[in-house]
Protein backbone atom coordinates (compact mmCIF):
# COMPACT_ATOMS: atom_id res chain seq x y z
CA UNK A 1 0.00 0.00 0.00
CA UNK A 2 1.22 3.55 -0.71
CA UNK A 3 0.66 6.55 1.14
CA UNK A 4 0.81 10.48 -0.55
CA UNK A 5 3.09 13.05 1.24
CA UNK A 6 2.54 16.64 0.35
CA UNK A 7 5.89 19.43 0.51
CA UNK A 8 5.11 22.27 1.44
CA UNK A 9 6.12 23.38 -2.60
CA UNK A 10 2.99 21.25 -3.14
CA UNK A 11 4.78 17.97 -4.66
CA UNK A 12 3.17 15.02 -3.82
CA UNK A 13 5.69 12.08 -3.51
CA UNK A 14 3.85 8.66 -3.16
CA UNK A 15 5.56 6.33 -0.84
CA UNK A 16 5.25 3.11 0.31
CA UNK A 17 3.13 2.60 3.69
CA UNK A 18 6.56 1.27 5.81
CA UNK A 19 8.66 4.41 4.35
CA UNK A 20 5.97 6.62 5.69
CA UNK A 21 5.76 4.73 9.10
CA UNK A 22 9.99 5.58 9.77
CA UNK A 23 8.40 8.60 10.44
CA UNK A 24 7.53 9.40 13.75
CA UNK A 25 5.66 12.63 12.91
CA UNK A 26 3.99 10.95 9.85
CA UNK A 27 3.06 7.15 11.67
CA UNK A 28 1.21 9.61 14.27
CA UNK A 29 -0.57 12.03 11.32
CA UNK A 30 -1.64 8.74 9.91
CA UNK A 31 -3.11 7.42 13.06
CA UNK A 32 -4.87 10.59 13.53
CA UNK A 33 -6.58 10.57 10.18
CA UNK A 34 -7.57 6.72 10.40
CA UNK A 35 -5.19 5.89 8.04
CA UNK A 36 -4.40 1.77 7.76
CA UNK A 37 -2.32 -0.14 6.30
CA UNK A 38 -5.20 -2.79 5.56
CA UNK A 39 -7.56 0.03 4.36
CA UNK A 40 -6.64 1.10 0.79
CA UNK A 41 -9.73 3.76 0.45
CA UNK A 42 -8.52 5.33 3.40
CA UNK A 43 -4.87 5.80 2.14
CA UNK A 44 -6.03 6.64 -1.23
CA UNK A 45 -8.69 9.46 -0.16
CA UNK A 46 -6.19 10.79 2.51
CA UNK A 47 -2.37 12.89 1.71
CA UNK A 48 -0.23 14.02 4.68
CA UNK A 49 0.52 17.70 5.06
CA UNK A 50 4.28 18.40 5.72
CA UNK A 51 4.34 22.16 5.33
CA UNK A 52 8.28 21.88 6.97
CA UNK A 53 9.77 20.27 4.39
CA UNK A 54 10.69 21.12 1.06
CA UNK A 55 10.55 19.08 -2.01
CA UNK A 56 14.23 18.97 -2.52
CA UNK A 57 14.43 17.67 1.19
CA UNK A 58 12.01 15.04 0.76
CA UNK A 59 13.14 13.45 -2.06
CA UNK A 60 16.93 12.99 0.12
CA UNK A 61 14.44 11.82 3.03
CA UNK A 62 13.40 9.39 0.90
CA UNK A 63 16.22 8.30 -0.64
CA UNK A 64 17.48 7.58 3.05
CA UNK A 65 14.27 5.99 4.12
CA UNK A 66 14.44 3.81 1.13
CA UNK A 67 17.94 2.26 1.93
CA UNK A 68 16.90 1.59 5.88
CA UNK A 69 13.60 0.40 5.62
CA UNK A 70 15.19 -2.85 6.35
CA UNK A 71 17.59 -1.76 9.46
CA UNK A 72 16.32 -3.29 12.51
CA UNK A 73 15.56 -1.18 15.45
CA UNK A 74 18.21 -0.12 17.64
CA UNK A 75 18.46 -0.39 20.78
CA UNK A 76 19.66 2.22 23.18
CA UNK A 77 22.36 1.87 25.87
CA UNK A 78 22.62 3.19 28.97
CA UNK A 79 24.63 5.80 28.54
CA UNK A 80 23.38 7.28 25.32
CA UNK A 81 20.51 8.25 27.11
CA UNK A 82 22.65 10.39 29.87
CA UNK A 83 24.78 12.42 27.73
CA UNK A 84 27.40 11.91 25.10
CA UNK A 85 26.06 9.74 21.95
CA UNK A 86 28.03 7.94 20.00
CA UNK A 87 26.35 7.20 16.65
CA UNK A 88 28.01 4.82 14.20
CA UNK A 89 27.49 6.52 10.81
CA UNK A 90 27.39 3.58 7.94
CA UNK A 91 29.59 3.44 5.07
CA UNK A 92 26.65 4.00 2.60
CA UNK A 93 25.45 7.04 4.93
CA UNK A 94 28.83 8.62 4.40
CA UNK A 95 28.55 8.54 1.11
CA UNK A 96 24.66 10.06 0.91
CA UNK A 97 25.61 12.93 3.21
CA UNK A 98 29.08 13.56 1.57
CA UNK A 99 28.66 15.80 -1.21
CA UNK A 100 25.93 17.70 0.87
CA UNK A 101 27.39 21.18 1.64
CA UNK A 102 26.49 22.24 4.71
CA UNK A 103 23.33 24.35 4.49
CA UNK A 104 21.72 21.38 2.75
CA UNK A 105 22.66 19.39 5.42
CA UNK A 106 20.99 21.81 8.00
CA UNK A 107 17.88 21.84 6.13
CA UNK A 108 18.00 17.81 6.01
CA UNK A 109 18.70 18.00 10.04
CA UNK A 110 16.11 20.24 10.45
CA UNK A 111 13.58 17.89 8.46
CA UNK A 112 14.70 15.01 9.97
CA UNK A 113 14.18 16.23 13.47
CA UNK A 114 10.44 17.81 12.25
CA UNK A 115 9.89 13.77 10.81
CA UNK A 116 10.93 12.57 13.68
CA UNK A 117 13.26 9.90 11.53
CA UNK A 118 16.47 9.05 14.56
CA UNK A 119 18.44 7.11 12.08
CA UNK A 120 18.83 10.09 9.73
CA UNK A 121 18.92 12.80 12.67
CA UNK A 122 21.96 10.97 14.32
CA UNK A 123 23.50 10.50 11.03
CA UNK A 124 23.25 13.94 10.36
CA UNK A 125 24.28 15.34 14.04
CA UNK A 126 27.00 12.97 14.07
CA UNK A 127 28.55 14.21 10.33
CA UNK A 128 28.42 17.54 11.53
CA UNK A 129 30.29 16.81 15.14
CA UNK A 130 32.55 14.94 13.20
CA UNK A 131 33.52 18.34 11.35
CA UNK A 132 33.79 19.80 14.33
CA UNK A 133 36.46 17.65 15.61
CA UNK A 134 40.25 18.47 16.28
CA UNK A 135 39.37 21.74 15.21
CA UNK A 136 40.99 24.77 16.94
CA UNK A 137 38.13 27.51 17.80
CA UNK A 138 39.10 30.01 15.46
CA UNK A 139 38.93 27.07 12.10
CA UNK A 140 35.66 25.93 13.56
CA UNK A 141 34.79 29.89 13.59
CA UNK A 142 35.88 29.79 9.93
CA UNK A 143 34.50 26.63 8.69
CA UNK A 144 30.75 27.86 9.98
CA UNK A 145 31.35 31.43 8.91
CA UNK A 146 30.30 32.57 12.87
CA UNK A 147 31.29 36.16 13.35
CA UNK A 148 32.36 36.34 17.40
CA UNK A 149 30.54 38.67 19.32
CA UNK A 150 32.15 37.95 22.23
CA UNK A 151 34.26 40.78 23.98
CA UNK A 152 38.12 40.74 24.21
CA UNK A 153 37.51 40.16 28.08
CA UNK A 154 35.30 37.13 27.22
CA UNK A 155 37.26 35.48 25.34
CA UNK A 156 40.13 35.85 27.17
CA UNK A 157 37.90 34.39 29.83
CA UNK A 158 37.44 31.43 27.43
CA UNK A 159 40.65 30.92 26.73
CA UNK A 160 41.78 30.99 30.10
CA UNK A 161 39.17 27.82 30.50
CA UNK A 162 40.27 25.84 27.43
CA UNK A 163 44.20 26.56 27.28
CA UNK A 164 44.70 22.66 28.27
CA UNK A 165 42.97 21.81 24.97
CA UNK A 166 43.58 24.50 22.70
CA UNK A 167 47.42 23.51 22.39
CA UNK B 1 -12.78 37.82 10.44
CA UNK B 2 -11.96 41.72 10.34
CA UNK B 3 -8.85 42.94 8.43
CA UNK B 4 -6.91 43.86 11.50
CA UNK B 5 -6.93 40.29 12.61
CA UNK B 6 -6.33 38.74 9.30
CA UNK B 7 -3.39 41.01 9.46
CA UNK B 8 -2.05 39.40 13.40
CA UNK B 9 -2.92 36.21 11.83
CA UNK B 10 -0.74 36.44 8.52
CA UNK B 11 2.20 38.53 10.41
CA UNK B 12 1.83 35.28 13.43
CA UNK B 13 2.35 32.76 10.53
CA UNK B 14 5.15 34.58 8.79
CA UNK B 15 6.83 34.23 12.63
CA UNK B 16 5.70 30.47 12.35
CA UNK B 17 6.93 29.84 8.72
CA UNK B 18 10.53 31.60 9.77
CA UNK B 19 11.08 29.13 12.70
CA UNK B 20 10.23 26.30 10.71
CA UNK B 21 13.23 24.58 9.49
CA UNK B 22 13.02 22.72 6.75
CA UNK B 23 12.11 26.10 4.53
CA UNK B 24 13.87 28.42 6.80
CA UNK B 25 16.00 31.02 5.19
CA UNK B 26 18.49 32.33 8.30
CA UNK B 27 18.59 35.92 8.87
CA UNK B 28 22.55 35.65 8.10
CA UNK B 29 22.12 34.15 5.27
CA UNK B 30 24.25 36.69 3.61
CA UNK B 31 27.31 35.40 5.54
CA UNK B 32 27.31 32.13 3.04
CA UNK B 33 26.00 33.35 0.55
CA UNK B 34 28.01 35.24 -1.84
CA UNK B 35 27.67 37.00 -4.92
CA UNK B 36 24.89 34.86 -5.25
CA UNK B 37 26.36 31.50 -5.05
CA UNK B 38 26.17 29.34 -2.69
CA UNK B 39 29.59 28.39 -1.02
CA UNK B 40 30.05 26.09 1.34
CA UNK B 41 29.16 27.77 5.08
CA UNK B 42 27.08 25.91 7.55
CA UNK B 43 24.51 28.26 8.92
CA UNK B 44 24.72 26.24 12.30
CA UNK B 45 23.60 29.37 14.54
CA UNK B 46 20.28 29.48 12.46
CA UNK B 47 19.43 25.95 13.74
CA UNK B 48 16.89 25.74 16.93
CA UNK B 49 18.92 25.74 20.39
CA UNK B 50 18.20 22.29 21.18
CA UNK B 51 19.43 20.58 17.31
CA UNK B 52 22.32 22.18 18.76
CA UNK B 53 22.20 20.70 21.90
CA UNK B 54 21.97 17.95 20.09
CA UNK B 55 25.15 18.26 18.08
CA UNK B 56 27.25 19.44 21.09
CA UNK B 57 26.27 15.96 22.85
CA UNK B 58 28.70 13.87 19.78
CA UNK B 59 31.45 16.00 21.12
CA UNK B 60 34.48 15.50 23.56
CA UNK B 61 35.06 17.32 26.13
CA UNK B 62 38.01 19.61 24.39
CA UNK B 63 35.63 19.75 21.14
CA UNK B 64 32.83 21.18 23.32
CA UNK B 65 34.84 24.12 24.73
CA UNK B 66 36.55 24.59 21.79
CA UNK B 67 33.35 24.81 19.83
CA UNK B 68 32.16 28.31 21.84
CA UNK B 69 33.54 30.84 19.15
CA UNK B 70 29.82 32.69 19.85
CA UNK B 71 27.66 34.24 22.57
CA UNK B 72 25.22 31.51 21.97
CA UNK B 73 27.38 28.31 21.01
CA UNK B 74 28.64 29.38 24.82
CA UNK B 75 25.56 29.47 26.66
CA UNK B 76 23.94 26.19 24.77
CA UNK B 77 27.39 24.19 26.00
CA UNK B 78 26.68 25.25 29.71
CA UNK B 79 22.97 24.36 29.49
CA UNK B 80 23.67 21.10 27.84
CA UNK B 81 24.62 18.55 30.42
CA UNK B 82 26.91 15.69 29.16
CA UNK B 83 27.91 12.41 30.24
CA UNK B 84 31.64 11.74 30.19
CA UNK B 85 32.87 8.18 30.63
CA UNK B 86 36.45 8.37 32.30
CA UNK B 87 38.23 11.19 33.29
CA UNK B 88 41.37 11.02 34.68
CA UNK B 89 43.41 14.28 36.24
CA UNK B 90 46.52 13.00 36.99
CA UNK B 91 49.83 15.14 37.06
CA UNK B 92 52.57 14.44 34.31
CA UNK B 93 55.01 13.25 36.05
CA UNK B 94 52.66 9.82 36.72
CA UNK B 95 52.16 10.51 32.81
CA UNK B 96 55.41 9.22 31.11
CA UNK B 97 54.91 5.91 32.84
CA UNK B 98 51.35 5.47 31.85
CA UNK B 99 51.95 6.62 28.22
CA UNK B 100 52.53 3.23 26.85
CA UNK B 101 49.07 1.87 28.41
CA UNK B 102 46.90 5.05 28.03
CA UNK B 103 48.01 5.03 24.21
CA UNK B 104 45.98 1.47 24.10
CA UNK B 105 43.01 2.72 25.53
CA UNK B 106 40.57 5.68 24.35
CA UNK B 107 40.59 7.62 27.53
CA UNK B 108 39.97 10.90 28.06
CA UNK B 109 42.35 12.33 30.23
CA UNK B 110 43.97 15.29 31.33
CA UNK B 111 47.55 15.43 32.29
CA UNK B 112 48.48 17.88 35.00
CA UNK B 113 51.67 19.22 36.17
CA UNK B 114 51.93 21.59 38.81
CA UNK B 115 54.38 23.36 39.64
CA UNK B 116 52.81 26.90 40.64
CA UNK B 117 50.79 28.19 42.87
CA UNK B 118 46.80 28.61 41.42
CA UNK B 119 47.73 27.63 38.29
CA UNK B 120 49.27 24.52 36.41
CA UNK B 121 52.04 24.04 33.96
CA UNK B 122 51.47 21.02 31.10
CA UNK B 123 54.81 19.71 30.21
CA UNK B 124 56.58 21.87 32.46
CA UNK B 125 56.32 24.95 29.87
CA UNK B 126 52.47 26.23 29.90
CA UNK B 127 50.16 27.18 32.67
CA UNK B 128 46.77 26.11 33.34
CA UNK B 129 44.27 27.61 35.86
CA UNK B 130 41.72 25.25 37.75
CA UNK B 131 39.14 27.20 35.91
CA UNK B 132 38.41 24.63 32.93
CA UNK B 133 37.74 22.15 35.40
CA UNK B 134 35.62 24.87 37.27
CA UNK B 135 33.40 25.40 33.88
CA UNK B 136 33.54 21.21 32.91
CA UNK B 137 32.04 20.21 36.22
CA UNK B 138 29.15 23.06 35.53
CA UNK B 139 27.13 20.77 33.22
CA UNK B 140 29.16 17.05 33.31
CA UNK B 141 28.16 14.32 34.80
CA UNK B 142 31.31 11.31 34.95
CA UNK B 143 31.34 7.60 34.92
CA UNK B 144 34.55 7.35 36.40
CA UNK B 145 37.00 9.57 37.51
CA UNK B 146 40.51 9.31 38.90
CA UNK B 147 42.39 11.74 40.78
CA UNK B 148 46.03 11.98 40.98
CA UNK B 149 47.17 14.93 42.23
CA UNK B 150 50.80 15.77 43.92
CA UNK B 151 54.02 17.10 43.81
CA UNK B 152 57.24 17.27 44.73
CA UNK B 153 57.16 20.91 46.00
CA UNK B 154 54.94 21.78 48.63
CA UNK B 155 52.63 24.94 47.98
CA UNK B 156 49.72 24.01 46.28
CA UNK B 157 47.72 23.19 48.47
CA UNK B 158 45.07 25.28 48.54
CA UNK B 159 45.10 24.22 44.82
CA UNK B 160 44.96 20.73 45.25
CA UNK B 161 42.13 21.93 47.88
CA UNK B 162 40.06 23.85 45.11
CA UNK B 163 40.28 20.77 42.69
CA UNK B 164 39.03 18.24 45.02
CA UNK B 165 36.26 20.23 46.20
CA UNK B 166 35.09 21.04 42.80
CA UNK B 167 34.23 17.41 42.43
CA UNK B 168 31.05 18.18 44.76
CA UNK B 169 29.30 20.15 42.29
CA UNK B 170 29.66 16.54 39.40
CA UNK B 171 27.65 13.52 39.16
CA UNK B 172 30.17 10.94 39.24
CA UNK B 173 29.47 7.48 39.68
CA UNK B 174 32.65 6.03 40.42
CA UNK B 175 35.49 8.25 42.00
CA UNK B 176 39.14 7.16 42.93
CA UNK B 177 40.71 9.26 45.15
CA UNK B 178 44.49 8.37 44.34
CA UNK B 179 47.06 9.59 46.99
CA UNK B 180 50.21 7.38 46.32
CA UNK B 181 52.80 9.79 46.78
CA UNK B 182 50.95 12.15 48.23
CA UNK B 183 53.93 14.01 49.42
CA UNK B 184 52.49 15.53 52.51
CA UNK B 185 50.22 13.26 53.97
CA UNK B 186 49.24 15.49 56.93
CA UNK B 187 47.41 17.62 54.28
CA UNK B 188 45.02 15.18 53.08
CA UNK B 189 43.23 15.71 56.16
CA UNK B 190 42.64 19.25 54.23
CA UNK B 191 40.99 17.69 51.35
CA UNK B 192 39.31 14.45 52.85
CA UNK B 193 37.27 16.82 55.67
CA UNK B 194 33.99 15.79 57.02
CA UNK B 195 32.08 18.26 55.00
CA UNK B 196 34.00 16.84 51.74
CA UNK B 197 32.51 13.59 52.66
CA UNK B 198 28.89 15.04 53.42
CA UNK B 199 29.01 16.85 50.31
CA UNK B 200 30.12 13.81 48.30
CA UNK B 201 27.79 11.50 49.32
CA UNK B 202 25.20 13.94 47.01
CA UNK B 203 26.82 13.67 43.82
CA UNK B 204 28.98 10.06 43.92
CA UNK B 205 27.84 6.28 44.05
CA UNK B 206 31.09 4.96 44.40
CA UNK B 207 34.42 6.19 46.17
CA UNK B 208 37.44 4.49 46.05
CA UNK B 209 41.15 5.75 48.06
CA UNK B 210 43.52 2.81 46.73
CA UNK B 211 46.91 3.39 48.45
CA UNK B 212 46.75 3.23 52.69
CA UNK B 213 46.41 7.14 53.93
CA UNK B 214 47.56 7.13 57.90
CA UNK B 215 46.17 10.44 57.87
CA UNK B 216 42.48 9.49 57.96
CA UNK B 217 41.54 8.73 61.59
CA UNK B 218 39.59 6.25 63.48
CA UNK B 219 37.40 9.93 63.69
CA UNK B 220 37.16 10.31 60.12
CA UNK B 221 36.20 7.03 59.17
CA UNK B 222 33.39 7.49 61.73
CA UNK B 223 32.09 10.78 60.01
CA UNK B 224 32.19 8.62 56.94
CA UNK B 225 30.48 6.21 58.14
CA UNK B 226 27.82 8.29 59.76
CA UNK B 227 27.23 9.65 56.66
CA UNK B 228 27.28 6.30 54.85
CA UNK B 229 24.38 4.80 57.08
CA UNK B 230 22.54 7.95 56.85
CA UNK B 231 19.71 6.47 54.27
CA UNK B 232 19.91 9.87 52.24
CA UNK B 233 23.61 9.14 51.24
CA UNK B 234 24.22 6.65 47.86
CA UNK B 235 27.70 6.40 48.80
CA UNK B 236 29.43 3.41 48.73
CA UNK B 237 32.91 1.94 49.10
CA UNK B 238 34.86 -0.64 47.14
CA UNK B 239 37.95 0.13 48.89
CA UNK B 240 40.04 2.26 51.26
CA UNK B 241 43.64 2.21 52.60
CA UNK B 242 43.36 3.22 56.45
CA UNK B 243 45.96 2.44 58.56
CA UNK B 244 45.31 -0.60 61.13
CA UNK B 245 45.69 1.31 64.27
CA UNK B 246 42.98 3.44 62.92
CA UNK B 247 40.67 0.76 61.49
CA UNK B 248 41.37 -0.94 64.64
CA UNK B 249 39.95 2.28 66.77
CA UNK B 250 37.30 3.24 64.05
CA UNK B 251 35.81 -0.40 64.78
CA UNK B 252 35.78 0.39 68.56
CA UNK B 253 33.91 3.83 68.40
CA UNK B 254 31.19 1.84 66.52
CA UNK B 255 31.08 -1.18 69.22
CA UNK B 256 33.36 -3.75 67.43
CA UNK B 257 36.42 -4.92 69.15
CA UNK B 258 38.70 -7.08 67.77
CA UNK B 259 39.17 -10.41 69.96
CA UNK B 260 42.48 -12.77 68.76
CA UNK B 261 42.14 -11.77 65.45
CA UNK B 262 38.49 -11.65 65.60
CA UNK B 263 35.77 -8.73 65.41
CA UNK B 264 33.53 -9.09 67.75
CA UNK B 265 30.56 -7.46 69.49
CA UNK B 266 27.87 -7.07 72.09
CA UNK B 267 25.48 -4.60 69.63
CA UNK B 268 23.85 -5.69 66.53
CA UNK B 269 25.94 -5.44 63.70
CA UNK B 270 24.35 -4.51 60.03
CA UNK B 271 27.12 -5.40 57.25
Amino acid sequence: PNVKLVTSDNEEFVVDFRIAKMSVTVSRLMEAMNMSETDDASLLSNSIPLPNVTKAVMARVIEWCEKHKNDEPKEEKENDKRGRTTHVVSDWDKEFLKNDEFGRLCQLMGAANYLEIKGLFNDISQTIANMIHGKKSDEIAEMFNIHCDLTEAEKKEIRKKTAWCED
Amino acid sequence: MSRDSTDDLIEEMKGMEEKSLGRSLPSNRRNYEVGGEYCCYFPILDLPNELIAHIFSFLSIEDRMKARVHKKLNAIELESKYFVQSLKIWEASHFLSCLLWLSKKNLKIFVYYSNMEQGIIFNASKIYSSDCIRRISQNVSIGQISIKLYSQLNPYLSYYREMYHLLKNVDIDHLILDFENFQTFVHIEFVLTRSFFVELRRVCRLLVIPFVVYSITAKDLHELYKVMIDCSSKLKIREMGVGMNNWHDFLSLIGITINFGHPFSTRHIEV
